[in-house]
């Protein structure tokens, strides 16, 4: 299932990919598989993304 | 702390294992030029009214070094090639040949009087020449002797006995004996091979904390978990490998190939499927980060492989007692390394690229 609120919080702050797995530290095909939904990331990553978007767990990885 | 231990404990495995298979390559005297002598000759013995003639031939070697020497040296009349043989000693039969070793000074260093077919000893030799010399001894009928009732008896070979003609030697004829000899340098390296050996041990484990550093930073949790389901396919794929193999070693469904050739294929198709799995998922960063460089790196190195591959086929030394003989790894490299492993990075480009058209966050 893809991630779309992660993509949609990531290009609101205008970042690439590239960009982001930079800052977390993880390599963009890591990113690519979060939003695409073939990768669940662990706890420490998803603090790690929510930190650089400013969005809460909640918002970025919870289903409703 | 215990990721440390373990990327320890795996190097210094992996330095034990190559140190197993290097480690033998260090007693191998032959690598060393001057530690290794093989000789193989016949000799011309004619028997007259009970004399031989000649009645003893030479041969000169040379040691280079000086230290203990294996060695090992062999008769026979020429046709005969058993090692039911070795056991034999024809001069219970009257029919002798000794030999003794001298020095450059005429010393005896060395002094065989039973007349054994096979003689193996060890001897400390100092640098410098030596001479080897043969002697005969027999008298009328001693060899016909030894050759009906000792010899064919027991190499169950009758017709032996026509193709070589021991009656021969009954009365007056002509026989060829077939030596052999072999002196072997015995291990003063082996405390080179230890040397080698730790510093191997040593290498691998400064590598191994040094990858370990690296790749802690290079390599996110994604890819750490891929790469570990990669060992998992490999491991499993080579473990079915090696099953087949022992399969077609045991019930012998490929005769022209040499079974240690065969076992060391059984690696490929692990590592293959590791390596596949991981382009596929992107487990390692340089392999799709630079994937262009990592392909032509590919390419050079089946190109390497293909190269060594023609080579030895050239020379002869892809196939040995008729079957295939280890080179045929270089050409099973190539292969891999020039069409398999290129394709998979070139697919797995081509395949981002359409993901990258159909969603335009997907850089590449």
């Amino acid at each position: 299932m893809k991630n779309l609120k992660l993509k949609s919080a990531r290009a609101a702050l205008d970042l690439s990919q590239q960009d982001l797995a930079e800052k977390v530290g993880v390599s963009r095909q890591t990113i690519n598989a979060i939003e695409k939904g073939d990768y669940n990331p662990t706890i420490n990553l998803c603090r790690a993304i929510c930190k650089v978007l400013g969005k809460t767990l909640d918002e970025l990885f919870w289903e409703e | 702390m215990k990721k440390k231990m373990t990327t320890i404990t795996i190097c210094l495995i992996v330095a034990l294992v190559l140190g197993i298979i290097i480690l033998p390559f260090g007693f191998k005297e032959d690598v060393f030029k001057g530690n290794y002598l093989r000789s193989n000759w016949s000799c011309d013995i004619t028997l007259t009214n009970g004399i031989t003639d000649p009645g003893h031939s030479v041969t000169d070697f040379t040691v280079d070094k000086t230290g203990e020497y294996s060695f090992s040296y062999s008769w026979m009349p020429e046709g005969i090639n058993s090692k039911n043989i070795y056991s034999l000693n024809p001069s219970v039969y009257r029919f002798v040949t000794t030999m003794h070793i001298t020095d450059s000074e005429g010393n005896i260093v060395y002094n065989t009087c039973g007349g054994a077919v096979t003689v193996d000893t060890k001897l400390m030799l100092s640098a410098g020449s030596y001479r080897i010399t043969y002697s005969y001894f027999t008298d009328r009928d001693a060899f016909t002797a030894y050759a009906k009732e000792y010899l064919c008896s027991a190499l169950e070979a009758e017709e032996l006995a026509d193709d070589i003609d021991f009656n021969a030697l009954g009365g007056d004829g002509s026989l060829t004996l077939a030596y052999s000899l072999t002196l072997r340098r015995n291990n003063d390296n082996i405390a080179f091979s230890i040397w080698i050996f730790l510093i191997i041990v040593l290498m691998m484990v400064l590598l191994g904390l040094f990858l370990q550093a690296r790749t802690a930073k290079a390599f996110d949790e994604r890819q750490e978990i891929e790469r570990g389901r990669g060992f998992r396919i490999g491991f499993i794929t080579f473990a079915v490998s090696l099953f087949l193999v022992m399969m077609i070693d045991i019930l012998n469904i490929l005769p022209m190939v040499h079974s240690h050739v065969l076992y060391t294929a059984a690696f490929f198709p692990g590592l293959v499927s590791y390596v596949l799995y991981c382009i596929e998922h992107e487990a390692y960063l340089a392999l799709n980060e630079k994937s262009t460089g990592v392909t032509i790196g590919f390419i050079f190195v089946g190109i390497g492989n293909a190269l060594a591959a023609f080579t030895n086929a050239a020379s002869g030394k892809m196939i040995s007692g008729g079957k295939l003989d280890l080179p045929v790894i270089n050409a099973l490299c190539a292969v891999i390394f020039i069409l398999i492993l290129p394709a998979a990075m070139i697919s797995k480009k081509i395949s981002s690229s359409k993901e990258t058209g159909t969603d335009d966050d997907d850089e590449e």
